[in-house]
This record gives structure tokens, C-alpha cells and sequence, in this order.
């Protein structure tokens, strides 16, 4: 319950003030501090509180026949491993874009589409192992890995437009990109705060790279646990 | 987490274009989506059929100085100035260590091989090499006369010679570009032009001239096939300046050469400074905030002072030069090595660069010792390199600092400055690294001077357009900076200019006219100065330093409001005090915003909170309104053009057609607590801690320019106060 302060910011009779007074006392809110109010808190994405889960793309274990692995090249491979985990494996220079796709239904109920800016983040729990196999002029190859490689999911909406980008690197606390499964928060800001493509409704998740330079190949395997959308 | 510049990079497609979105029917996202398909065609043939044969005669053009007729150099430098220099290298470390590096890179300071050169393709490379780096050999050759350097020089002005365009871009030989390559030419001309064999000499002239032509017709004329007249409209843009810069550098050296007509460009070069001197601001600020005055600076005090030398006018006696060093040291947080600027700027860290150098000029002009130490200060602070590399001092200094001015004490700088131009002010409570330093803006777009030209400079009374692509919705807003930590994030250069990326209000979700797009516009048929303005500005009287100031924008709203007054009171070692007092003429969601590194709710029951870094920064704060309010800490993604971050953001909303905010920050870990009484309209708040008990009364503005009433009382003695009376200046 709410009340208004309007009454009390004009002079009011005793009486009425009291009453007033005695309806804040009663009130679940803020306190009051003097006449005034402190807060009630209605979000806090810092209160340590376990993320509730709104929707789970894809969890290791559970069925996944409601998956529809879509796009992937030869330098993009979809498989699952033996433990139920998901996993993509990514060779060779090519730019790739392994989709994610999702029938309505599931184990997790999925709707066929859902608004990215109704959640506040996109969990995964995963790893990325491998290297780059870089060709130098004198013809040594070496493993080339990067702390932050640059990599991360999109979002892809009922256009089939890719709807911002992420990066695992900017998800971790030591803002490197996990090499040992780690869970990740993605905000969905970073997906939808600075692109203008429509995320009222996404359909799929796409992880996007660029092709690699020539002397450059590319020997990764992500490996995903758990995806799911939460508040 | 701070997110590194590959996503910005990625992000931001930038080209001099974009600059321009409000003067184009093509959105910039259009034009960005083209440039990055196939570079725009240059249509060669088209634009130089824009530049006339000959030059319009001109009567009575203006001359050279007779001292410098028929001299050489004379353009950054005389022989007498270079002497002078000598003297100062002697007896000065700095200086003879930026000398003695300048001196090393001049002689292996050759052209590349490549052709045609990067300078004359894109802006950067000419920024960095053309107007960052081998104008210095200017310096280096008339300190040395080394063999070697001039031999460079004359590299440098072959390659310039053989060169057909010097900006070989879609704003043929008229944009940044070209304006640096015209720089280095004049210099480099000018300060061998007595080594040079005649003949190549009168060839370089007639180039000069050329080139100059070009710039005039194409770019001051608006001439050019490039529909986007970005940087012509208005006397400030950072563009305009190095225009200016690069016309005066290639018209001055051959002002007196035989056979070359330049009296009209003499006269349209004095006619443009004449132009950009009149409305630089009195405060000497840079409205697209401190990191582009840094962009923008040095190239007006570089035209002003080739034209003073050559010219025989003033232009560096304008009050604005002498003033420029207090945006660059008054927003500056001394421990993060950064600015906390507003606007475009990126408040970053980087080290002392060649532009910075300019600063010097304050103090070199103005005599002020104190401002001389503290730039020094500031100076030293910065000349180093996270990565450990040694730092070199710039060949900059040798050009903008004078030593014999001589450093006073820092220390004895004001701890707190008004920026009147743009209704905007700063304080702090030292100078030291761990100081804690306030901001406080309440500016039209533009500044007041900008915005007073584009109202009255049309004689049909029709408002001129004006650049303000680099500032922000953020009227009203405030940062806190404490040592190395932003505790109140100033943001950005920011490609989505949203009042909600600023720490302000925001009504029913939206913010201050004009915001969202990637270069804000100026707001159509409004006077920007009628709706975001400061309205009252008190510093006490004594010498404790605090100061109240306050500003109104209720009117900015899209959603509008009747009235958004903030006031804001510093206490210097003991708390802020931020007062907001918003009406509007129907409920609306009104959401208090601050963006924080990392947030916390404490005690929300008592309006306890703090933001906090990873790097352990901490400052506790107290929120309470006459509303009721719901709290929020949600994601708040700080983007920007050379990096971004992903921070927190406290959202206070309440939903009334009038509320009142009090927010007690405690800067310095005296753990005040705060209650509020309302009574009537007046509000009283009690600020108490283990050492003072203070009690001020607020009572609202009786209108929307007079100040509102604050009183601040202790053990019954009134430590400072804003009276109607105290009314904040309105433009400098």
C-alpha cells in the first residue's frame, strides 16, 4: 500500500495530520524519516539473491529436442558430448555463425519468441578451450590465445537480424575469457542498448566470429552447460 | 567490468560525416553503412571548377607588419623568439629535454615511401604526423640549422609539391586533413625558406597559394560537392579552428611574395579570425566538454598567434586564452590521471600529448605563477606511460611553455571554479591524489555564447544552426570523483547521447529534448538558453570553501516538466548536499539517477546506500523525498567511443506531480544522517554526525530564474546560505 504525501504538504488541521501519521505507521512501505520517505527496493541485479529463472534455452541433462542447431560450416560444428553438454567446435579461418534455434515447448516451456528488454540477463554456463594456430613468416606455428578473445553470444529476432553482441571475456570477474566452466551474467542491455534491430522478439542465439587472418586458424571447442534468459 | 575499445571499434563508425546528422536528410547510420561498402568517388573536376580563376580585388587588404616583411621565419617563430627559446632550453630542464628530442626525431623525420602518403587520405595520419609530429621540424631546424633536418624539411616539401591533392577525400583539399598538411607546409616552408633554391621556393609559394584557395573556396565558401556543411555554421567547431590554423599557414609565409596576389585572402583570413575571435568564449571553454578542448585548442591559439606575429593584431590578448588551462585543471581528478568531464569526453588517462602543450599559453599570456605550477603539476602527473615505456617530453612545450613565467604554489588555486559560458562549475577539496572533486551542470547545448550567437546573428531574426554534435543531455547533472575512483560516473564519449546515461532525472522514461542520437542536435525554435540554465551561484564568504549552486530545467523535458530545480551544496570535508525539487502539471514517473561503478543498497528503510569501485572506493549516501520511492540498482552500459563499461545505476522513482529529493552524500566518511520534515512547502533537513549538527531550511524558488532559499545552520550561526539575491551569471 501507498499513500500520498500531497495531503500533508499543505497546513492541515491536528486531527487529520494524526490520521495521516498513524497510516504511514501502518504502512508496509519506507520508513519515514521526519515526513519524509527512505525507498522500498522493486530491483537490485548487486543483492547477491539467486537469479530467478525466467527461461532455460538449454540445459546439460535435460532433453533438447526443441533445438534446432542451425548455420554451422565446416569450421562450425555442432555436437553434444557424452555428459549432455552442448558443444561447438570451431576450426579453420572462415567467419562463422552457429545459430541456436528453439521450437516452442521443451522441457523449460519455451515460447516461440520472448522480448529481450523483459529480462535482465542471459546466464551461460560454459567454457571456451583452444587456440589460434598462427603461421609466422618463418614458418613456425604458434598457439595465440588472448585473455579476452573477443567472442561472445548475439541475439537473433524474429527477423532473422542479429540484435547486439557480447563478449564471455566481459562477463567473468577476471575479465578473461574462462578456459574452466564458468557461469557467465550477460545483461541483455549489451544487446539491446546500442542496437537498433528489434528485440521484442528473439527467436535464436548466434555466436558470431569474423574470418581470421590468412596465416591464421582457429582450434577452439566451446563447450556449454546452461543457457537460460532470468530477472 | 570495463569493456576494452575492439567493441567501440566496432561500434562506432565515425567519419567527419557523421559529424553532421541534423544538416542531412541521410542518417548517419545510412551514410556510415556506405563509407564502409566503397569509399565515397571524388569527383575531381566538379569541385576545383568551384574555385574560381582569380580572386575578387580587394581594396585596403590587410598587410603584413612591417617588422616581418621580407623576413623569414616569421610564421610559429622570429629569429628573435628562437633566440629567446636558446636561452630558456639553457637554463631549463624540461625544456632542453623536449628540445633535445625533438631535435633526434627530426633528423630521421623522412617521408615514407608509400604514395600518395596516409596524411593526404585520411585525418588521422595527418592529425598525428602532419599537426602531431613534423611540424616540429620547424622547431628542430631553427634551433639547429642541421644539415640533416633541412635536408628532411625539403623531403617533406617535395613530396607536398609532387602531391596534386592534400586531402584526397570527398572534401577535396578542405577538410581536418588537408588543414594539418597546410600547417606543416607553411611551417616547414617558412622556416627554411631561406635555405630553399629559388626556383623551388616560388614553386612551393604558388602552392601555398593553391592550397589556400582550395581551403577558402571549397571549405570557407561552402563550395565544396560535399552536401554537409558541418563545421561553417558556427564560430566554435574544433574543425573551424584548424581550418583557420592551416589557411593562415600557407597565406602568411608568402603574404609579401613576388608575383602572388593574396590581398583577398588576407583579407577573408583576417575576416574569419576576426569571426572566430569575437565569440570565443570569455572563460576560454570548450562547451563539447575538457577532452575536445584539448582537440581543438591549440590549432586557435596556433592562428591566432601567426596572425599577431605577422599581422600585427591581438588575437592572444582575447580573455579566453588566458583562461582555457581551468577546464583542463578544474576537471581533472588527480588520482584517476584523468579527466571527469562531461560531454564527449572520454575521460580517459592518457599521457601528456603535443595538443596539451597548448595549455601552457595560459600562464605565458596571464604572468599567473600559480597557474603555471598547477599545469605543471598536471604536467608531470601525466608524463608517464602505464605500459612502463619511457615517457618523452613533447617538442610541444617548446612552443606554448615559457618558463621565466615561473611556478608559484598549486595550492593556492581556488578549489572551486564557475564556468559561466556553460552555466557549469566544479569543486574540490584539494589539489592532491586524493582529493575529492564535484561537478555540477546545468548548460544549454552549445554553452551561453554559442547559443546567444545562434539567436542573434541572423538580422531576420532566424535561429543558426550550430554544431553541438559533442554534447550531452545532462542538464542538472552531477559526478563525484574521489582519488582514483569515478563514484559518480561521468560518463563517456558517448555514441547514444541519453540524459539516462547522465546523473540526472529522467520523466515516464525519457529525458531532456534532442536526446538519443549518436551527434545531438540543436533543438529546433527553442532558445536553448531559456531551458536549461543555472539560476543561483554562492561561494561563502569566508574561507571554508563551501559553495552552493543550483540550476533549473524543468522546461528541457520532452516530458515536460514545470520545474526541475537541483541545488547542490558543497561542504568541503564534511558532506554534499544535493536538493532536487521537480513539479509536473500531471503525475509522472520521475526517476532520480545516479551511475555507479558498482551500487549498494545499505539500509534501504533508512535511505542508506553506497557506490563503490572494485578497486576500493567507497562513498556512502542518504536518499530521502517527499514521495514515496522505489529503489532500483539495474545494469547500466556506459558506451563510448574508445571503450565502453558496464556499470550499475540507483534509480530512485517516485509517481507524483511534485516530489522532493534530498540526497546526502557522505565524500568523506563522516557518516552524517539526515531526516527531512515538510511543512508547508518549506522543507527542513537536519544533517547530523558525531561533530556537527547543521539544519537547513529549503525554501522553493518563487519562479523558475529566482534562486531558491537555502539556509544552513550551525550551533545557531548560519555557515552559508542562497538568497534570492545570489543569482548565477548568465554566460560570461
Amino acid at each position: 500500500m501507498s499513500i500520498s504525501l500531497s495531503l500533508i504538504r499543505r497546513p492541515l488541521p491536528c486531527a487529520v495530520a494524526l490520521a495521516a501519521l498513524a497510516l504511514f505507521a501502518a504502512w508496509a512501505g519506507p520508513a519515514v524519516v521526519g515526513t519524509a520517505h527512505a525507498f522500498r527496493v522493486v530491483k537490485d541485479v548487486n543483492s547477491g539473491k539467486p537469479w530467478q529463472q525466467e527461461v532455460v534455452i538449454f540445459e546439460k541433462g535435460k532433453p533438447h529436442d526443441h533445438l534446432e542447431l542451425v548455420d554451422a560450416n565446416e569450421s562450425a560444428q555442432f555436437s553434444y558430448a557424452e555428459d549432455g553438454a552442448l558443444v561447438i567446435r570451431i576450426t579453420g579461418s572462415k567467419a562463422i555463425k552457429p545459430t541456436i534455434r528453439w521450437k516452442p515447448g521443451g522441457p523449460g516451456n519455451l515460447p516461440e519468441s520472448f522480448d529481450a528488454k523483459a529480462f535482465t540477463a542471459v546466464v551461460i554456463t560454459g567454457k571456451l578451450t583452444g587456440a589460434a594456430k598462427v603461421t609466422h613468416p618463418n614458418g613456425k606455428v604458434m598457439d595465440n590465445r588472448p585473455d579476452n578473445l573477443w567472442f561472445g553470444p548475439s541475439l537473433v529476432n524474429h527477423k532473422g537480424e542479429r540484435v547486439g553482441y557480447s563478449n564471455l571475456a566481459d562477463a567473468t570477474e577476471d575479465e578473461k575469457t574462462p578456459t574452466e566452466t564458468t557461469t557467465m551474467v550477460l545483461p541483455t542491455m549489451l544487446f539491446h542498448a546500442l542496437s537498433t534491430n528489434d528485440a521484442s522478439a528473439i527467436k535464436g542465439i548466434l555466436w558470431p566470429w569474423d574470418a581470421t587472418r590468412a596465416n591464421t586458424s582457429r582450434d577452439f571447442t566451446l563447450v556449454i552447460d546452461k543457457i537460460a534468459f532470468v530477472k | 567490468m570495463r569493456l576494452s575499445l575492439s567493441r567501440s571499434a566496432a561500434i562506432a563508425c565515425f567519419s567527419a560525416i557523421s559529424l553532421a546528422a541534423g544538416l542531412s536528410s541521410v542518417s548517419t547510420a545510412t551514410l556510415c553503412a556506405a563509407d564502409a561498402k566503397a569509399p565515397a568517388k571524388v569527383d575531381y573536376a566538379g569541385n576545383l571548377a568551384r574555385v574560381p580563376a582569380t580572386d575578387p580585388a580587394v581594396k585596403d587588404a590587410p598587410a603584413l607588419s612591417p617588422a616581418v616583411v621580407g623576413k623569414h621565419p616569421r610564421l610559429l617563430f622570429t629569429d628573435a623568439e628562437i633566440e629567446k627559446l636558446k636561452t630558456a632550453i639553457a637554463s631549463d630542464p624540461l625544456l632542453k629535454e623536449a628540445s633535445d628530442a625533438s631535435i633526434a626525431v627530426a633528423k630521421r623525420a623522412k617521408p615514407g615511401k608509400e604514395r600518395p602518403l596516409g596524411i593526404f587520405l585520411n585525418d588521422t595520419p595527418a592529425l598525428a604526423g602532419s599537426n602531431g609530429s613534423t611540424v616540429q621540424l620547424a622547431y628542430a631546424y631553427a634551433l639547429t640549422k642541421d644539415a640533416a633536418i633541412l635536408a628532411n624539411i625539403k623531403e617533406w616539401l617535395t613530396v607536398l609539391l609532387e602531391q596534386e591533392h592534400w586531402a584526397d577525400t570527398a572534401e577535396l583539399d578542405s577538410n581536418m586533413g588537408a588543414a594539418c598538411n597546410m600547417l606543416m607546409a607553411g611551417a616547414l616552408y617558412d622556416a627554411a625558406y631561406n635555405e630553399l633554391e629559388p626556383e623551388f621556393r616560388a614553386r612551393f609559394a604558388a602552392k601555398l597559394l593553391l592550397h589556400a584557395r582550395r581551403m577558402h573556396y571549397l571549405g570557407h565558401k561552402q563550395l565544396s560537392l560535399m552536401p554537409i556543411k558541418y563545421w561553417q555554421q558556427d564560430p566554435q567547431p574544433n574543425h573551424r579552428w584548424y581550418r583557420a590554423r592551416g589557411l593562415a599557414a600557407c597565406v602568411l609565409p608568402i603574404a609579401d611574395e613576388a608575383g602572388l596576389d593574396t590581398a583577398y585572402l588576407r583579407a577573408e583570413l583576417k575576416k574569419e579570425m576576426d569571426f572566430l575571435i569575437k565569440w570565443y568564449p570569455h572563460d576560454g571553454d570548450c562547451h563539447e566538454g575538457a577532452g575536445y578542448q584539448v582537440f581543438g585548442f591549440r590549432s586557435l591559439v596556433d592562428a591566432s598567434g601567426m596572425m599577431d606575429r605577422c599581422m600585427g593584431t591581438s588575437y592572444l590578448k582575447a580573455p579566453g586564452f588566458a583562461n582555457a588551462w581551468a577546464q583542463q585543471m578544474y576537471y581533472w581528478l588527480p588520482g584517476r590521471g584523468s579527466n571527469i568531464g562531461f560531454g564527449d569526453d572520454m575521460n580517459g588517462s592518457a599521457p601528456f600529448g603535443y595538443d596539451e602543450a597548448a595549455f601552457f599559453i595560459s600562464p605565458a599570456i596571464s604572468r599567473d605563477k600559480n597557474v603555471q605550477a598547477g599545469l605543471m603539476r598536471r604536467y608531470k602527473m601525466k608524463a608517464v606511460r602505464k605500459d612502463g615505456r619511457p615517457y618523452v617530453p613533447t617538442w610541444a612545450l617548446m612552443a606554448y611553455y615559457d618558463p621565466t613565467v615561473g611556478e608559484g604554489d598549486y595550492k593556492a588555486l581556488p578549489l572551486h571554479r564557475l564556468f559561466a559560458d556553460l552555466s557549469a562549475a566544479t569543486m574540490r577539496d584539494s589539489w592532491e591524489t586524493d582529493s575529492v572533486v564535484f561537478t555540477f551542470k546545468c548548460g544549454p547545448y552549445g554553452g551561453f555564447g554559442l547559443n546567444h550567437y545562434r539567436q542573434t546573428v541572423n538580422p531576420d531574426g532566424k535561429q543558426q544552426y550550430i554544431n553541438v554534435a559533442h554534447d550531452d543531455p545532462d542538464a542538472n547533472s552531477f559526478a563525484l570523483g574521489k582519488g582514483e575512483h569515478f563514484i559518480f560516473h561521468p560518463g563517456f564519449y558517448s555514441f547514444r547521447k541519453l540524459t539516462s546515461l547522465n546523473n540526472t532525472v529522467i520523466v515516464d522514461g525519457k529525458g531532456q529534448k534532442n536526446e538519443g542520437s549518436d551527434y545531438t542536435q540543436p533543438i529546433p525554435g527553442i532558445d536553448m538558453r531559456t531551458i536549461s540554465y543555472l539560476t543561483g551561484w554562492k561561494p561563502a564568504a569566508d574561507k571554508s570553501g563551501r559553495v552552493i549552486i543550483e540550476g533549473e530545467t524543468g522546461a528541457a523535458y520532452i516530458n515536460g516538466l514545470t520545474r526541475f530545480r537541483r541545488t547542490a551544496a558543497w561542504m568541503p570535508s564534511e558532506y554534499v548536499l544535493l536538493l532536487d525539487d521537480i513539479r509536473a502539471p500531471e503525475p509522472r514517473e520521475i526517476t532520480w539517477l545516479a551511475a555507479a561503478e558498482r551500487a549498494k543498497f545499505e539500509k534501504p528503510e533508512e535511505g542508506l546506500c553506497y557506490a563503490y569501485t572494485k578497486k576500493g572506493g567507497r562513498v556512502d549516501f542518504q536518499m530521502l523525498a517527499t514521495r514515496p520511492l522505489d529503489g532500483a540498482i539495474d545494469y547500466c552500459f556506459m558506451d563510448g567511443r574508445f571503450g565502453s563499461a558496464l556499470i550499475h545505476q540507483f534509480q530512485f522513482t517516485a509517481r507524483s506531480d511534485a516530489v522532493k529529493y534530498a540526497c546526502l552524500i557522505d565524500a568523506w566518511g563522516k557518516k552524517p544522517r539526515m531526516t527531512l520534515t515538510e511543512a508547508g512547502d518549506v522543507v527542513t533537513l537536519v544533517v547530523k554526525s558525531e561533530a556537527f549538527t547543521d539544519t537547513w531550511t529549503w525554501t522553493p524558488a518563487k519562479d523558475n530564474t529566482t534562486p531558491s532559499t537555502l539556509e544552513c545552520k550551525r550551533a545557531g550561526a548560519t555557515l552559508i546560505s542562497l538568497t534570492e539575491k545570489d543569482k548565477a551569471p548568465l554566460g560570461d
